[in-house]
């Protein structure tokens, strides 16, 4: 979100001024008089869209020319950035401001619908009489369409009441907008790991497990992440692995099915302080004592206490560059998107840096779009994101910010293809120099002059099944191809996150990419799988069942910030108590030593005064 | 000066001096609004926070929880020593550097004094940053010696705020006094202790108040350089902060008001009635 430099609020000032004109394929809204005015005022975190900037599309502006030609209303954006979705609360909490739309992470959407904050997205009829400057070109709500039934599925039945006792489902108040995974991003040709006789198999082996970072052999080259939640989900996915594992266990044994896996996991990750939900499952795995109020979190403390003393430190935003040049540290917790630029921007220090997602699970992240109550034009609010959500645009959006996009559908998927598939570069003409794909004068990939004379059907089959003649040669099918010329290709399949969005490409066929990135290590008879950006944007199908939601804390929120506190102040060092009082002493009896003698001095000088006038 | 001098003087031209005397009026009103928007009014803010709850209803709830915490306890006692510790160091290593500076002999043409306040125009985060490189560099990175690093950060930061105040009492050292001071048959340990060391006093004061002060509510220095394994005041006050905690946020920069008071005077006491002139008043 931050890692692109704040462009955007330059290139904003530009756009205001009229200065910058780069938009693909929009002529600069020209506003009519005749038409009436609104302002949509759009809160967002910087450098989280695609502005214009480095050959992107302007999304704002392209927006604004579609509502003048739909609607014919002159459209102005104001387009305001904070940092942290804290900083965002408070300043909107404070109310000098206020926005129709804004941008936040999950939990934050629960804390301000907590603080009935937010209104509904209105949908079917009530969403069509909201439409009221215009429903045609409008018509299809995109987000409903196109964004990811995956991630609708990891929120349907998380529910926070307002203000009123009365419980909403999240999904209706908010619209994903970017997501990915919190998981660890390491270099395996780290120095020090060499030194102490870790292989760079066996590092991406204990990568996959939290308990590693806890591991002395791993002292002092990772750091964590200096933010309350974050850390706070690693600890307790560690303190509680063999609880976690266990459950993992019954999945894959069969004793579970996917939803149950996915809802008890969830139990075990968000019950800090009321912990009946959470013996109920631990008594389930086995656990003989149940665990009291206030356990889990002094659990944390301890863990997490430990974790900073063996940790290299504790980072915000300078992890994904220090990991880079290969000398400082070898581990940094990230997320996913991060993650995505640092192993793309470490390839230039030769470093090849891998992202993992530890196989108990992990904590998603998502970022969404929602209406605050001091919403003015709901219309366009909702627009903006029906605008946003079309997967054409959502593509232009990702290939920008550099994130996975919450929406599916195919222009995404082909997105994510071109980016990904190492079968693209066989089958269509690729300019090294440009770094990019050659398209046509209708935007679509050029073929690889091999394959021109082959007819569509014939095409995509080739595609599908790597069955036919590639660079002369035949083959039965990819595997066949990656296995005949020692390419080591992984088939992976996406479907179950681009199922159900698809309108030309077919669920569970051309979900299927395959990728070199993807390693497969065994140590002990357990074999895990290593992967890098790929794995990064889209985690694999196999570790997805693991990914969980952390709520917001609600109330609770104030006992994680005193055991955050707690850690981060640690127990102050005897030494510093110990030269604390004796430079207090020496201080404190220099001052006596001189007020004493000041005033034996100043008792003689009266002294004299006397004996002089007497 | 004789009374008739002193009234007819402005009386040539009173109009002018009336006219200007009211547009001097004027000239301090931007600074009036200035105070009162950003130093009056947010000061009242943070007092009103610090002593009501979260309805707005006066409370002593943050002071109670302030005092019951020992993590607060813990991060006080720290920054009061690195702040103890800092000042301490840069007094060592900045009070004979001023001597040599303050020096015609030494320090002909002024060239060293600039070397030493050069520092100081880069902006400090960047200068962190470099700083957190070459710790790295040297083997001394914050990731294994949290405590070193962040001193040596702190020290290399706020040296030159030690030295200038020094430096501008030394250049005013009255040096016949100490001539006489040795003619008389003080020793040069006697000449120091006993005239130098208390003619230097103010700029010593206001040297230590210009570090400790800004030490014990930096952030970013003990941030950078301990990689996060340092708490001081400043950090803790803005986790509560972007906690929405604002109560106990509040109730914590009181401390730090009061602690500063309290350091304010005690060193007043060191001051003299010039002190004002001799401090390197031109950088507050």
């Amino acid at each position: 979100m931050n890692w692109l430099l704040p462009w955007l609020t330059l290139s904003l000032l530009t756009a205001g001024t009229g200065a910058s004109a780069a938009y693909q394929g929009v002529d600069a809204a020209v506003q009519k008089a005749e038409y009436p005015s609104i302002t949509l005022r759009i809160y967002n975190s910087e450098d989280y869209i695609a502005n214009g900037d480095e050959g992107s599309r302007n999304l704002v502006e392209e927006f604004k020319a579609k509502v003048l030609a739909e609607d014919h209303v002159n459209l102005t954006v104001s387009y305001s950035t904070f940092d942290t979705n804290e900083i965002m609360l408070s300043n909107y909490e404070t109310g000098a401001q206020s926005y129709d739309l804004i941008c936040t992470s999950d939990y934050m959407v629960e804390r301000m619908m907590a603080r009935d904050m937010l209104v509904p997205f209105a949908t079917g009829d009530a969403r069509k009489t909201l439409y009221a400057h215009g429903y045609e070109g409008w018509e299809e709500d995109t987000y409903e369409a196109y964004g990811s039934p995956f991630l609708k599925s990891l929120y349907h039945g998380i529910k926070v009441a307002g203000s009123d006792g009365v419980a909403h489902e999240v999904n209706d108040y908010m619209r994903g907008y970017m997501w990915g995974t919190l998981g660890i991003m390491y270099n395996p040709g780290f120095s020090v790991y060499a030194d102490r006789g870790l292989t760079p198999d066996q590092v991406k082996f204990d990568m996959t497990d939290y308990a590693s970072l806890w591991d002395k052999k791993y002292e002092g080259t990772f750091q964590i992440k200096d933010s309350m939640r974050d850390s706070y989900a690693i600890a307790l996915l560690y303190a509680y692995r063999e609880d976690f594992s266990k459950l993992l266990d019954a999945y894959q044994n069969g004793r579970l099915s996917e939803t149950d896996y996915n809802h008890q996991i969830n139990v075990l990750f968000n019950n800090i302080c009321h912990v009946d939900e959470f013996n109920e499952v631990a008594t389930s795995l086995g656990a003989t004592s149940p665990v009291t109020d206030g356990e889990i979190i002094d659990t944390i403390q301890d863990a997490l206490s430990t974790l900073m003393g063996n940790s290299y430190g504790l980072e915000v935003d300078s992890g994904k560059t220090d990991i880079q040049t290969g000398n400082r540290t070898g581990i940094d917790m990230a997320w996913s998107g991060d993650a995505v630029y640092a192993i793309d921007s470490a390839e230039e220090y030769g470093t090849n840096l891998y992202y993992s997602v530890p196989t108990i699970g992990a904590n998603i992240w998502l970022d969404a779009w929602v209406i605050p109550s001091s919403v003015q034009t709901q219309e366009y609010a909702q627009k903006f994101i029906d605008f946003l959500s079309t997967p054409e645009i959502a593509a232009a959006n990702m290939d920008y910010i550099g994130y996975t996009s919450a929406v599916a559908g195919d222009s995404i998927l082909e997105q994510a293809r071109e980016w990904y598939d190492v079968r693209m570069p066989i089958l269509y003409q690729y300019d090294e120099e440009a770094g990019d794909f050659v398209w046509n004068d209708d935007d679509e990939l050029v073929r690889n002059e091999a394959y021109a004379s082959l007819s569509d059907d014939e095409f995509n089959a080739l595609l599908r099944t790597g069955k036919g003649t590639i660079d002369g040669e035949t083959y039965d099918s990819w595997d066949d191809y990656s296995e005949k010329n020692d390419l080591g290709w992984t088939a992976v399949n996406l479907s179950y996150f681009f199922n159900d969005s698809l309108n030309e490409f077919q669920n569970n066929v051309d979900t299927v990419f395959y990728t070199d990135e993807y390693e497969s290590i065994t140590i002990d008879d357990k074999t895990i799988t290593a992967g890098r950006a790929f794995y990064a944007q889209y985690p694999p199908q196999e570790i997805v069942p693991s990914l969980m939601v952390m709520e917001d804390y609600g109330e609770d929120n104030q006992y994680v910030l005193k055991m955050w506190e707690n850690v981060k102040s640690g127990s102050v060092p005897t030494a510093v108590i110990v030269i604390l009082i004796v430079e207090a002493v020496i201080i404190l009896a220099v001052v006596i030593f001189f007020a004493v003698q000041h005033g034996i001095s100043k008792g003689l000088r009266k002294k004299r005064r006397a004996e002089r006038n007497s | 000066m004789s009374p008739n001098e002193a009234v007819a003087k402005p009386k040539k031209n009173s109009k002018f001096r009336l006219f200007f005397r009211l547009k001097r009026r004027y000239l301090a009103i931007p600074y009036a609004i200035f105070l009162l928007l950003f130093v009056v009014l947010p000061m009242l803010m943070i007092f009103w926070y610090a002593f009501t709850d979260k309805a707005g209803n006066p409370s002593g709830e943050a002071a109670v929880a302030f005092f019951t915490t020992p993590s607060k306890w813990s991060v006080l006692l720290v920054s009061l020593f690195l702040g103890v510790q800092t000042t301490l160091i840069c007094l060592l290593l900045g009070y004979p550097a001023a001597y040599i500076l303050a020096n015609k002999k030494l320090n002909r043409n002024g060239v060293l004094v600039v070397l030493f306040v050069m520092p100081m125009w880069i902006n400090f985060v960047i200068r962190t940053g470099a700083t957190r490189d070459l710790l790295d560099w040297i083997g001394l990175s914050g990731g294994k010696y949290p405590w070193a690093a962040t001193l040596i950060g702190m020290v290399y930061n706020y040296l030159p705020f030690t030295i200038l105040p020094l430096y501008t009492t030394m250049l005013k050292l009255d040096r016949s006094q100490m001539e006489a001071a040795s003619d008389l048959g003080a020793n040069p340990v006697q000449v120091f202790f006993k005239n130098v060391l208390p003619q230097t006093l103010p700029g010593i004061v206001s040297a230590s108040e210009m570090v400790f002060m800004p030490v014990m509510s930096s952030y970013v220095i003990s941030d950078t350089l301990s990689e996060g394994k340092i708490t001081l005041f400043g950090n803790s006050i803005y986790l509560n902060f972007t906690n929405s905690q604002w109560n106990s946020g509040s109730f914590m920069a009181v401390v730090m008001l009061v602690i500063i008071a309290i350091t304010m005077l005690i060193t007043r006491k060191f001051d003299r009635g010039d002190a004002t002139a001799r401090r390197g008043g031109g950088l507050w």
